[in-house]
């Protein structure tokens, strides 16, 4: 640290441009917020950052009072961190294989510099800069955002600038007045280095890559247009890998919210179950006929309802024959979003309810006859479609929203989660456009649902913690959902169900247990099938093969739970994965392998609840608070421990040795330091040393104080013991006086070798030597 | 080839060893008080004047005498009352009827050392009859001019318990001392040693000879002069000067005059220990006399300000 003295400037210039900084701090998080996270974490991070920056701006001021400035160190110090969101994006894509755009970068080194600019703004050199930086980011965030926050922010900005700078005029009226003149301005040699640098930063651009100097002229990197394509630019006109808003002439897909709409030739959902699947296989219209133990008049009910419902509408066999190696059209659109999620994951989409199952094949729920529920409400100018009648007081907790971007689902069905409250699309402002499918499942009239298209949907989290002292069996459904096929081996079924749920109460927890037998006691394989000509695929997976897809445990689960008294049912839809979760845009791409089945199991009050019993599966819990988010992080990370107890144990053990032993340790590394380095000049080698003695003293608790000569410190120091080290330190105290004040031509202090004094000086003010000064009154 | 110590030709040493021989001088004059003594010689050889601020009797008349006897110039004591007259310093021209023609009759000022004891007590107009003496070393008569000896060497003194009838000196004339010393009284033994020496003086005259020619005694003063000051040094002075500017219980910070001053002293300080150099510990060593004098403090312990200030300014 270097010193200089302090000059007093008035409170209003130096605290001004810390508040401006701190303004456009929370201007640019405010403007960079993209709803992917709670608001609270960025307000708290937010708030955790001023109250560093205040701490440290009160810190440094009371340390510049005293005559202690940064110096030189302030530069490199500002530097540092104005670049280290580069240096951390480096190790971000090293280590995790994420990345942020170059302009979200760059914007996060000005706000770096912004902060350590106003830490610093006490001292009248940063105040001017400090508060350039912060104008720049104010200017930057209310370019790239709307919002009224953002722009209310900038008042208030405004607000401080002009104040600001009428407190500079009033000083600078003052100086001229008084014929006093600020010395501590923005240094002047930053006046020409900085051009001189950007002149050579450009002269030296096209003998760097080629993609550097074809982006320069738009100065920030595109995803096209110059044969160039970065993954992580957020505009472009190629078809880069970003999710990019069309305005014009689209020619890519991208889950935002856009006017443009695009014919597209991609498969239909039940292309994808299909390919996903297999077919099923062909049958004999004898055996479906004997199959199906349907109440009288359903079945008829329910061919008249597939008719209705076209494409979607099929009945879903769990007899399949094995995929094929080559999909159809699955190729082209394989790793291709059909559609994206925003929002919390893992999410149930549900396309399709099953009710009556034969032991081979579901039978789609009944249509809907519902006309009335769907209600119009415009909420901030915007329509949105309210579903009333789903609400249950029992399961249902905070509305979680949603956002689905439709890419290429051929389809008029909305997937939305259970418990469906409300559904927005932009401009659709009519009732009549929205038609129960089935008695919880919303379609659009018209053929599919419009392609590119953001849907934002509203719905009720279930929350599983608050039936579990429910008693769920008593809420009766209907025949349907409790109906059992009749060629099963039922006894065999009931009895295994029986003896998983063992003594536990009626209610949640026994369909718990059911759960978690099937998850752990049952594997997932996707490729298995059962012969063709098995009619109980069910007993087939619960007491044979226990293994098989996804739709076996559905129906598995739902199954046994009917056996136990429940009403089930089986659903078919999207999965949205969150292992897929995509950090950089914040969405969770829902691909053709996404499709999935599940069952739902009724809770009363028109109330269902998905029941997960795919292993490696999860149902979306309930949002956390910051208490239950805490608590969540507690949990992983002593989960985490457990993994690693042995690798913690031994960090553990080698922290405590290292903090028990930590100055033995630094001074040990010193030591070594100070003796690998080469003896360069005599005056430099008694300054390393005299330093190596005084971070010495420090540790054994006698610093050295600033306002006090290193060499009459060290007399008095070696005073305190025998007569040897009162010589030692007189010689050494002369060397240091010659090394550190003599003029060049001055040759070394007569009878004194000095790198052997500075070597003995080394070796007898050990640590343990210095110690023991100190314990010497 | 210039060394870290002053240790060149035999004509430095011999001039370091006159002043050790002046200093083991005025240490048998004035016993148990090497301190002063160092402080003296400090202000000596940066051509300064003294103000010793102190009770009667405790050796100033004796240390000046002292002094003039080992630098072998001439002496001079003027004692101030309010009567006393500038003429009665300067020296005055009278009428020489023989000639036909002024003559000019030196004052004291016209020697070597000259005490001014009690200068308090003098009126203002007098007092000021000294500025020029000390500040250009001349003094004008009559419209001419007068030039004193290189080597003139102030030492004023003045008692701080009587306030009756005394004149406090302005702040002008003080920045025109190097330093104020007290001298104090001396340690038990030394006052044993004291007595036992006066029996002993008494039996054998004591030597007044001359330890420095006034012409060496000018090229030592040359000689500090010319002892570097690093860099980090004056900008240590510096920084103590604007503190001493900034302190909120000190009135009147150090002059630019009384940081020059300041430098003086500490070289002379750095030649006195032998040194080609000066160092922080010669800044330190010699602040509390030259602040003591030209600071505006306004607390009854000066010393613990100074002392503070020295504190709170980083060594460089």
């Amino acid at each position: 640290m270097n010193t200089k003295s302090s000059s007093a400037k008035p409170l209003r210039a130096e605290i001004l441009p810390l508040l401006m900084a701190i303004v456009a701090l929370i201007t640019v998080e405010s403007a960079q917020y993209s709803g992917g996270q709670p608001r609270w974490h960025v307000a708290v991070k937010v708030g955790l950052l001023a109250i560093v920056m205040v701490g440290l701006y009160r810190g440094c001021s009371q340390f510049g009072a005293n005559g202690l400035h940064p110096g030189r160190l302030a530069s490199p110090l500002l530097i540092g961190i104005a670049v280290l969101p580069l240096l951390v994006e480096v190790l971000q894509n090293w280590v995790w294989q994420t990345g942020n755009p170059l302009e979200v970068l760059l914007l996060a080194g000005f706000r770096n510099l912004a902060c350590g600019l106003a830490v610093l703004s006490y001292l009248p050199a940063y105040n001017r800069v400090c508060s350039v930086i912060s104008l720049f980011l104010i200017v930057f965030a209310s370019c790239i955002t709307g919002d009224l926050f953002v722009q209310s922010l900038v008042i208030v900005y405004a607000l401080c600038g002009v104040w600001w700078l009428m407190g500079l005029y009033w000083d600078s009226l003052q100086a001229h007045l008084t014929g006093s003149s600020s010395q501590n301005r923005f240094p002047r040699r930053f006046l020409f280095t900085i051009p001189l640098f950007l002149i050579v930063l450009v002269c030296l651009t096209p003998l760097a890559a080629p993609q550097v100097a074809s982006a320069l002229p738009g100065f920030m990197p595109t995803s096209g247009g110059n044969q160039s394509s970065d993954p992580n630019a957020r505009s472009g006109v190629n078809d880069g890998e970003a999710l990019v808003p069309a305005t014009d002439q689209a020619r890519s897909f991208g889950p935002v919210e856009t006017d443009v709409f695009m014919e597209s030739e991609q498969p239909s959902l039940y292309d994808i179950f299909n390919d996903m699947y297999g077919e099923p296989p062909k049958k004999k219209n004898t055996k479906q006929d004997r199959a199906i133990a349907l109440p009288p008049g359903l079945l008829q009910h329910t061919h008249d309802r597939m008719a209705q419902q076209k494409k979607l509408g099929q009945q879903f066999s769990t007899v399949r024959s094995t995929r094929s190696n080559t999909p159809k059209k699955l190729r082209d659109i394989e790793g291709t979003a059909v559609l994206y999620v925003g929002g919390r994951v893992p999410l149930h989409l549900r396309m399709e309810t099953f009710d009556i199952f034969d032991g081979v094949e579901w039978f789609p729920e009944s249509p809907s006859a519902r006309t009335s529920g769907l209600n119009l409400e415009i909420v901030g100018a915007q329509p949105w479609i309210r579903i009333d009648g789903l609400e249950n007081d029992k399961v249902s907790r905070k509305l979680e929203p949603h956002q689905l971007k439709i890419i290429n689902l051929r389809t008029n069905r909305i997937p939305a989660p259970l418990g469906l409250t409300g559904i927005h699309i932009d401009k659709v402002d009519r009732v009549d456009m929205f038609r129960w499918a089935q008695e919880s499942i919303v379609k659009m009239d018209r053929e599919r649902l419009p392609e590119l298209t953001v849907i934002h949907l509203q719905s009720q989290t279930a929350d599983a913690r608050m039936l579990e002292h429910e008693s769920i069996r008593k809420s009766i459904r209907g025949p349907q959902f409790q109906q059992l096929p009749s060629q099963i081996r039922s006894e065999e079924i009931r009895s295994l169900a029986k003896e998983w749920v063992g003594n536990l109460p009626d209610g949640w927890p026994r369909v718990e247990a059911i759960l978690a037998q099937l998850r752990s006691r049952y594997l997932l394989d996707r490729d298995y099938r059962p012969a063709s000509n098995c009619r109980d695929t069910v007993s087939e997976f619960l007491l044979e093969s226990k293994r098989g897809p996804d739709y076996v445990f559905a129906s598995a689960a739902a199954v046994l739970l009917r056996h136990l008294g429940y009403s089930t049912r089986v659903v078919s839809g999207f999965y949205a994965d969150p292992e897929k979760f995509d950090r950089q845009s914040q969405h969770t791409p829902v691909t053709a392998t996404d499709v999935h089945f599940w069952a739902e199991v009724y809770v009363g009050q028109n109330s269902w609840m998905t029941v997960e019993a795919t292993p490696g599966y999860d149902v979306l819990s309930p949002p956390r608070g910051i208490w239950g988010s805490l608590v969540k992080a507690v949990a992983l990370f002593m989960q985490h421990l457990r993994h690693h107890l042995g690798s913690y144990s031994l960090f553990f053990v080698a922290s405590v040795v290292v903090c028990w032993r930590r100055i033995e340790i630094s001074d040990w590394v010193t030591t070594l330091l100070w003796r690998v380095r080469p003896i360069a000049q005599p005056r430099c080698y008694v300054l390393r040393t005299l330093a190596l003695v005084k971070q010495r003293a420090r540790w054994a608790g006698i610093p050295h104080s600033d306002a006090h000569t290193a060499s009459r410190w060290l007399r008095e120091l070696s005073a305190r013991l025998e007569q040897d080290n009162l010589d030692l330190a007189t010689r050494f105290s002369h060397v240091i006086d010659w090394a550190a004040y003599a003029p060049p031509h001055l040759e070394t202090p007569p009878r004194n070798d000095v790198p052997v004094l500075c070597q003995m000086v080394a070796k007898e003010w050990t640590l343990a030597r210095l110690r023991q000064f100190k314990t010497h009154p | 080839m210039p060394t870290a110590t002053l240790s060149p030709p035999s004509t430095q040493q011999q001039d370091l060893r006159a002043v050790e021989q002046v200093r083991h001088r005025l240490n048998q004059v004035l016993r148990g008080k090497a301190d002063v003594i160092d402080k003296v010689l400090v202000c000596l050889l940066a051509q300064g004047h003294l103000l010793v601020e102190d009770r009667p009797g405790l050796g100033k008349t004796t240390l000046a005498k002292g002094l003039a006897d080992a630098i072998g110039g001439r002496f001079a004591r003027v004692q101030c009352t309010p009567d006393l007259l500038p003429s009665d310093i300067t020296g005055f021209s009278i009428f020489n009827q023989k000639a036909h023609e002024f003559e000019f009759r030196p004052g004291p000022v016209f020697s070597e050392v000259l005490l001014a004891d009690e200068i308090n007590r003098a009126t203002p107009r007098t007092q000021s009859a000294l500025l020029e003496a000390m500040a250009e070393r001349q003094v004008t008569v009559d419209s001419i001019r007068h030039g004193l000896a290189e080597q003139f060497f102030v030492i004023a003194t003045q008692n701080p318990h009587e306030q009756h009838g005394t004149y406090p000196l302005p702040e002008a004339q003080l920045d025109r001392f190097a330093m104020k010393l007290s001298v104090g009284y001396p340690h038990r033994d030394d006052e044993i040693s004291m007595l036992t020496a006066a029996i002993d003086d008494s039996r054998q005259a004591r030597s007044r000879e001359p330890l420095l020619e006034p012409a060496q005694l000018v090229r030592i003063q040359r000689l500090v002069a010319e002892i570097p000051v690093a860099r980090p040094i004056q900008d240590y002075l510096v920084r103590l000067a604007e503190a001493s500017r900034n302190h909120p219980q000190i009135s009147l910070g150090v002059s630019p005059r009384g940081l020059l001053t300041w430098q003086r002293a500490a070289q002379a300080q750095a030649y006195l220990r032998s040194r080609g150099f000066v160092t922080p510990d010669d800044v330190q060593d010699v602040a509390l006399p030259v602040l003591i004098v030209r600071l505006g403090i306004e607390r009854d312990d000066p010393d613990s300000i100074i002392r503070e200030l020295l504190q709170t300014v980083a060594v460089p």
